[in-house]
């Protein structure tokens, strides 16, 4: 029986008569002809079940529901049908956890075949047959292991977080944020410099063959392959360009130093009057070891203008603060370097050690990794910024380098006169150049900004006065020149002369050779300021306070082959006191390098000869100078003060106390605890009275100077009070405050208290989640140990430390907190923070052929060109 | 009857199901779970039954991909993680994979339902008799 359609009950026919019948006899004997089955003719001419029509409707109209509904982002969680998904979501994340024993892929762009073995640790060692393969392979291998994060590095950089997160994350406004960098405009600067550069360059060919290498991974990852972050945040990288790669270098340039200091040394002048900034914020400060030590005389501190706009500097200030919360660019703490000549060392080759402090997170800042390419001259290992290529810090056959950050003053703030579209310059008008941007915000319309900016630069503020930004970064050129030809560096006359090209931020370059020769270089851009320093926002319509020149080169501090037989910074003053150019004032409070030169000294004293070992304990070293300089004076203060156990028990803590900042003892809680009191004890009620309550503090040397060269200073009265203050009223005060708070946290027996209870180390993730995140781990160490802490919850530390060693290369060890890979599922995701937190470090393995590594590879890449 | 014919027997339907549902799956387009069951419903007899066989297929399908990941990848892992991230606990992680499964299912289950639906209005003898099953 054959299943015909009826009409009536069931359903009804739309179109009816002869054609129609004759249309179904047509249909009927094309089914048994043809296909032996039934076919749908009843269709065709429009007879349709009414009900199985209702029906299809509603299951499709259900579905499209159900499939858009879980094919949207709801609230902050992405959409659920493609994290579901086992062929794109995120299940391919585990997928890609390690890479496989050996993988064989076609690249295009490539001129050769390059060799990629990763070690046991995940550190990849690119072997290729010429510089552009090189480079090209970086790119893919940082891709594979980074892509998130250097697509986060570039949108920080180039202000596109919104685009990614939305309008707000972790309580942070991301289209402010995003405004703020596309106003400092670095993504800007970064087209203008690729743009002038020139393409047949060294190091333009690398950037172009990095771009290309994390290109081809883009197109072999495709979606599955993309790391769990893309997945939960719902988009897709866009490819990589060269400029990404210029955007991330002045990006860390900025970080490293881009201050407002100038702003906020004018409200404390404002406050305070320009005399007790010059007390308390000398350019000179007290007690510095400087990297270049010179004799010295001391120089003029500088003066600030007439009235100023409060309310825009203060708005600078904040929105600075904000923006940095977010992007990672936090209160430095700092870095360290010391090289110490043959003469010293066990081994009578220089020995090298750096550890630059920078944020930690998850994936960490630095990726290892080793290139060489086969009869170009290079041959280098170290550590690299996602997303740039070349090494940054290392070593190659014949040098080892590092660096430390001078915090040299190389941003100014112009106070414009501006007139609507005008401003006013050396008493001619222009025109304020506009540039409109656009942020894309997910999930909200795109905001449209416009960045105006006179001849000094962007107009940073505006609320009431305009203040334009003049930085050494709009100088900069391309950023990577100076590393490129670094890596090649075979002396110290090759080293010197690629520091010619290094301009932003200014860093106090190491430098060791198996010649035996040791070197420190604070090199960069400083601009040439004559009759004023840029301690304040500067006058920018008289045309009167402009940056004539930069600094001559050969003129920067710098200190070959010493007499010492060793070299150091920690971001100490860097020039010796008579050095006839202005360089910066907010130097570190010279602690770390006080410790280390202390270190140096009794290691070597006598004919004991420094040894990798003691080079270790110094990276690790935890002894708080400016604790074991004043506690004497303050146990003299509080001794008998106390009113009970508690107190008697803190204070007999300390009398006992090395000074060092031991996470297990509890002596450096009440001292770290104390040291905070009494600086705000100190200073606070001036602060409130200036209204400059949250602007920074007098540094701890300037403390220690008052405490032993001016006791009687009028600093230590509370005047909110008609008595007249001691310091040691203060500092009974501070202990008394210390020590109630401490019991409050800790309990009351204060032999259970410990350091690392109150100071701990975190290693967060990009994006905030805490999943992905690592710690707290308790700590020891303080913002003023070598090994440095930040006496509450560190977020940044020592993020590289490399021990070199020039007698044998191959022996250099090195570490970082965090692992090669981003994929939290890798074991290589938190290798390295594991033995970082052991105080450990890994041979820096470096073979020269692909087949040297034979024993220790755990995976293999094949790039094949065509 | 041929493989076309609708009202296949449950099998039929559930086969098709799992095997689009499992090759659907290597074009990273999940909505594709939908059609699975599309395809497969429109062999089937009745919305209720095929959106079970669709729901099985895919389910099933999707399944079998995530057991390779479980015994070959860290996918446990991954699991307690995506948990974490969530703001469950470690130990939730397999309501992850659970909830994988379903969302495959029911895109295989609706698209089975409508599937069954469409065909009945594609091909509108009453899916129940008995003589649609066979040929004179």
């Amino acid at each position: 029986m054959e299943a015909v359609p009826r009409p009536g009950k069931r359903g009804s026919l739309l179109t009816a008569g002869a054609s129609a019948r004759g249309a179904l006899r047509i249909c009927r004997t094309a089914r048994r002809n043809l296909f032996r089955r039934p076919t749908p003719c009843a269709a065709w001419v429009g007879f349709v079940d009414r009900r199985a029509a209702a029906k299809s409707v509603t299951s499709i109209v259900v579905s499209i529901f159900v499939l858009v509904l879980l094919s949207v982002p709801i609230g902050i969680l992405p959409p659920l049908g493609g994290l579901a998904n086992p062929g794109g979501g995120i299940w391919g994340v585990a997928d890609q956890a390690e890479h496989p024993a050996r993988l064989e892929l076609s690249f295009p762009e490539l001129r050769g075949t390059v060799t990629v073995q990763r070690d046991t640790l995940g550190i990849p060692h690119v072997f290729a047959t010429n510089l552009h393969d090189v480079f090209s392979a970086q790119g893919f291998v940082t891709a594979q292991d980074r892509l998130f994060q250097m697509d986060m590095l570039r949108r920080v950089a180039k202000g596109e977080l919104a685009e990614a997160f939305g309008p707000t994350a972790g309580g942070t406004d991301l289209v402010e944020t995003d405004a703020f960098m596309r106003t400092i405009g670095l993504a800007d600067l970064a087209r203008r410099f690729w743009g002038g550069a020139d393409p047949t360059s060294d190091e333009s060919v690398a950037i172009t063959a990095y771009a290309e290498g994390v290109n081809a991974y883009l197109r072999h990852a495709g979606v599955a392959g993309l790391p769990l972050e893309f997945k939960l945040l719902d988009y897709r990288p866009r490819p990589w360009a060269p400029e990404d790669s210029l955007s991330i270098g002045l990006f860390m340039a900025w970080s490293l130093s881009g201050t407002f200091e100038d702003a906020e040394l004018a409200l404390l002048a404002d406050g305070l009057g320009a005399a007790a900034v010059d007390e308390l914020f000398p350019i000179l400060g007290p007690y510095q070891r400087p990297v270049d030590p010179r004799p010295s005389t001391r120089g003029g501190e500088g003066t600030p203008l007439g009235p100023l706009s409060r309310m825009a500097l203060q708005d600078l200030v904040e929105r600075k603060r904000a923006v940095d919360a977010f992007t990672g660019v936090g209160p430095l703490l700092g870095s360290n370097n010391w090289a110490v000549h043959g003469n010293l060392t066990d081994t009578q080759k220089p020995r090298l050690a750096n550890d630059p402090h920078l944020q930690f997170t998850m994936p960490a800042i630095w990726y290892e990794n080793h290139l060489v390419a086969d009869g170009s001259g290079l041959d280098a290992y170290g550590v690299s910024f996602p997303g740039v290529p070349v090494v940054i810090l290392g070593q190659n056959r014949r040098i080892a380098w590092g660096a430390t950050n001078v915090g040299a003053d190389v941003v100014d703030l112009y106070e414009e006169t501006i007139d609507e579209d005008r401003y006013l310059f050396n008493g001619n008008w222009f025109d304020v150049v506009v540039r409109p941007e656009t942020i894309h915000v997910k999930g909200r319309d795109a905001v449209s900004i416009e960045v105006r900016s006179t001849i000094h630069g962007p107009i940073v503020t505006a609320q009431g006065t305009e203040y334009a930004m003049r930085w050494t970064g709009q100088d900069a050129g391309n950023l990577l020149r100076a590393f490129y030809r670094i890596d090649f560096a075979q002396n110290w006359g090759e080293f010197r002369t690629a520091l010619e090209n290094f301009t932003v931020a200014a860093q106090n370059f190491v430098y060791a050779d198996v010649d035996g020769n040791i070197a420190m270089r604070s090199n960069g851009l400083y601009p040439l300021r004559e009759g004023f320093t840029g301690r304040y926002p500067l006058d920018g319509a008289s045309g009167a306070y402009e940056w004539n020149d930069f600094v001559p080169f050969d003129e920067y501090p710098e200190s070959v082959n010493p007499i010492e037989d060793f070299v150091l910074s920690a971001n100490q003053q860097p020039q010796y006191d008579a050095y006839p150019y202005y360089l910066g004032w907010s130097w570190d409070p010279g602690y770390r390098a006080r410790r280390i030169n202390e270190m140096l000294e009794n290691y070597t004293a006598g004919s004991r000869k420094v040894t990798e070992a003691d080079f270790r304990a110094m990276q690790l070293d935890d002894v708080d100078v400016f604790a074991r300089e004043t506690t004497p004076l303050v146990l003299q203060a509080i001794t008998g003060s106390c009113g009970d156990a508690v107190c008697s028990d803190a204070l007999a803590s300390l009398a006992v106390w090395d000074a060092r900042m031991d996470e297990d003892a509890a002596a450096p809680a009440v001292w770290w605890r104390f040291a905070n009191r009494f600086r705000e004890e100190i200073f606070g009620d001036e602060w409130a009275q200036g209204g400059v309550t949250g602007h920074m503090l007098p540094f701890p040397n300037v403390i220690e100077y008052l405490l032993k060269q001016d006791p009687a200073s009028a600093w230590f009265d509370d005047f909110a009070t008609p008595a007249a203050e001691t310091w040691q009223d203060i500092a009974r005060r501070a202990f008394d405050e210390a020590v109630s708070e401490l019991a409050a946290e800790l309990g009351q027996n204060v032999a259970a208290w410990r350091w690392g209870d109150v100071n701990v180390r975190e290693f967060p993730h990009l994006t905030g989640l805490e999943p992905l995140g690592r710690g707290p781990f308790a700590a020891g160490g303080d913002p003023l140990t070598v090994n440095p802490a930040a006496g509450d919850v560190a977020t940044g530390g020592a993020s590289w430390r490399l021990l070199a060693d020039l007698s044998d290369l191959a022996r250099s060890k090195g570490v970082y907190p965090g692992g090669q890979s981003g994929n939290p599922l890798s074991r290589h995701y938190d290798d390295l923070l594991q033995l970082w937190l052991a105080g450990d470090y890994h041979a820096l393995r470096t073979p020269r052929t692909a087949a040297d590594l034979a024993a220790n590879v755990e995976s293999t890449l094949i790039l094949r060109g065509p | 009857m041929g493989f076309f014919d609708r009202a296949h027997r449950w099998n039929t339907v559930l086969f098709t199901a799992f095997v689009l549902g499992l090759l659907f799956v290597y074009t990273g387009v999940w909505q594709l779970a939908f059609f699975a069951g599309l395809f497969a419903g429109i062999l089937g007899k009745t919305g209720r039954r095929d959106f079970l066989l669709g729901f099985l297929g895919v389910g099933l399908a999707w399944a079998g991909h995530l057991l390779w990941f479980y015994l070959f990848f860290p996918a446990g892992e991954l699991a307690s993680l995506f948990a974490e991230i969530l703001g469950l606990s470690a130990g939730m992680g397999f309501v992850v994979p659970l909830l994988a499964v379903l969302i495959g299912g029911i895109a295989g289950g609706l698209g089975g339902l409508a599937g069954a639906y469409l065909g009945q209005l594609a091909y509108p003898q009453n899916p129940r008799s008995a003589g649609a099953e066979s040929e004179p």
